[in-house]
């Protein structure tokens, strides 16, 4: 379970976002909608841990975002390509581990059939479009089952049909308890619950 | 690169280093030692003055050995070394002079010791002899050695430095694409530096461990040259800590 409960991400004195309360279950997802500078990715990088100029608290398990005792918290990927470009596909999924249990190859290979990978597995990173290497990014993600995947900007790397596809790795994930946070500039379908970015307050999306 | 191929040059280096030293070392010894057995003498032709002068030297600290030849003695010598059988009963009215044979500690055979033992010398109202051009020219080439055994233990740990340092900062700037893909791929935050303290405190800790490991066993059962200081080992552990230090900090001026 991920709590974020009165948070206030600052910037130097001012607040520049508030979250009072979000909070997502395992086996959820969620979708933050708000415009260009209303602080989306930094809102998930806050909750990655990355930004620590803040007020209130992020939960995982009930124990802070930057507690040690919790490992693999959250996954975030964002528009910036995180792959080694010369390296196949398997050994980009490789490199958090050190080495894939029979258990992830299976998994990674029913994601590369989803995500119409599977043929491209062994090859170099450097020979996929942009959204080929998002979906690597997410089919890694998705088969350490973190507590959390983070997404941003989900509405700018996919066509529809992609689209259907990472909704359903991310199910996935969701079966084995991961929750997916996800930030988009409009509202998309396939998540559980819409969180709306209002005035520098992010707010549950009812609608 | 790999951290194994940064650890077999520095061990490399360091054995390279050792094997120079040990060398220059034994060519100290060597000079120090033709030094000592250049002696300085006094000459004394009463008993009790011979005594006296005896228990005086004795006392100084850097007079490291000392034998008293008795004038009986010489005429002795004299006769057994260059067959002087038939001269026995000359000899034997003639007086020789005791003599007071000095060896002193090389590292203190300076031109002040021997200023002062002709002081002494005067004092007792003994004359005092030594071989000048000898003592001058092994003196000159006993300093000139420890001069070059010193200049080459600091310009290899300058060595020893830049090259850890170059090599660190080079394969650390290398690696920062992975461990940036890494972290993002949801690895954990403090491998990087987990990593980075393991392989350096080894590659600081164990080739000086070897080296001087290495040296002691050379010295005692090689060379067979008495306990030294591990100033080499120091001086090895400074050098490779500094670069290691320039190492970090590198990698942490990439990090932020």
């Amino acid at each position: 379970m991920l709590k974020v409960n009165d948070l206030k991400i600052n910037d130097g004195e001012r607040a520049i976002l508030t979250v009072p309360y979000l909070h997502l279950p395992a086996r959820t997802s969620a979708l933050i909608v708000g415009a260009n500078v209303e602080g989306r990715s930094l809102l998930l990088r806050t909750i990655h841990g990355e930004y620590r100029q803040l007020e209130g608290n992020i939960l995982i398990k009930d124990e802070s975002i930057h507690s040690r005792k919790i490992k693999r918290k959250t996954i975030l990927v964002q528009p910036e390509v995180h792959l080694l470009a010369k390296k196949t596909i398997r050994e980009n999924l490789c490199i958090p581990m050190h080495k894939l249990t029979q258990r992830q190859i299976e998994r990674a290979e029913q994601l590369g059939d989803i995500l119409g990978l599977r043929e491209y597995l062994d090859s170099p990173v450097i020979r996929l479009t942009y959204s080929q290497k998002i979906m690597v990014e997410i089919i890694r993600a998705v088969i350490q089952l973190p507590f959390a995947i983070l997404i941003d900007d989900i509405d700018v790397y996919f066509d529809s049909r992609r689209y259907e596809k990472v909704l359903e790795t991310l199910k996935v994930a969701m079966e084995s308890g991961t929750a997916v946070l996800a930030t988009a500039k409009c509202k998309l379908d396939g998540f559980d619950r819409y969180y709306r970015i209002d005035q520098g307050m992010v707010v549950e999306d009812e609608s | 690169m790999k951290f194994w191929w940064q650890f077999l040059i520095v061990i490399a280096i360091v054995l390279s280093w050792d094997c120079l030293r040990l060398f220059l070392e034994a060519r100290v010894d060597r000079i120090g030692n033709q030094l000592y057995d250049t002696p300085v003498m006094f000459f004394s032709a009463d008993d009790g003055l011979t005594e006296h002068a005896d228990s005086l030297l004795r006392r100084i600290a850097y007079v490291k050995h000392l034998t008293v030849i008795k004038g009986e003695e010489s005429s002795d010598t004299l006769i057994s070394k260059y067959g002087l059988q038939q001269a026995r009963d000359i000899l034997d009215d003639v007086n020789l002079p005791d003599i007071l044979r000095l060896n002193l500690e090389p590292d203190d055979y300076t031109e002040g010791s021997i200023r002062e033992l002709t002081t002494q010398a005067d004092t007792l109202g003994i004359p005092l002899e030594y071989d000048f051009n000898r003592w001058q020219s092994l003196r000159t080439a006993y300093d000139d050695a420890i001069v070059i055994r010193g200049t080459v233990d600091i310009v290899l740990a300058f060595v020893l430095f830049l090259v850890v340092g170059s090599m660190g900062t080079w394969s650390e700037t290398r690696n920062n694409l992975f461990w940036k893909v890494y972290r993002r791929a949801g690895g954990d935050e403090g491998k990087r530096l987990k990593n980075f303290i393991r392989n350096y405190l080894a590659l600081v800790f164990l080739p000086v461990i070897f080296s001087a490991v290495f040296v002691f066993l050379v010295r005692k059962y090689v060379l067979q040259s008495p306990w030294q200081e591990l100033d080499l080992a120091g001086l090895q552990g400074i050098g490779l800590l500094l670069g290691t230090l320039v190492t970090a900090l590198s990698m942490r001026s990439e990090e932020s």
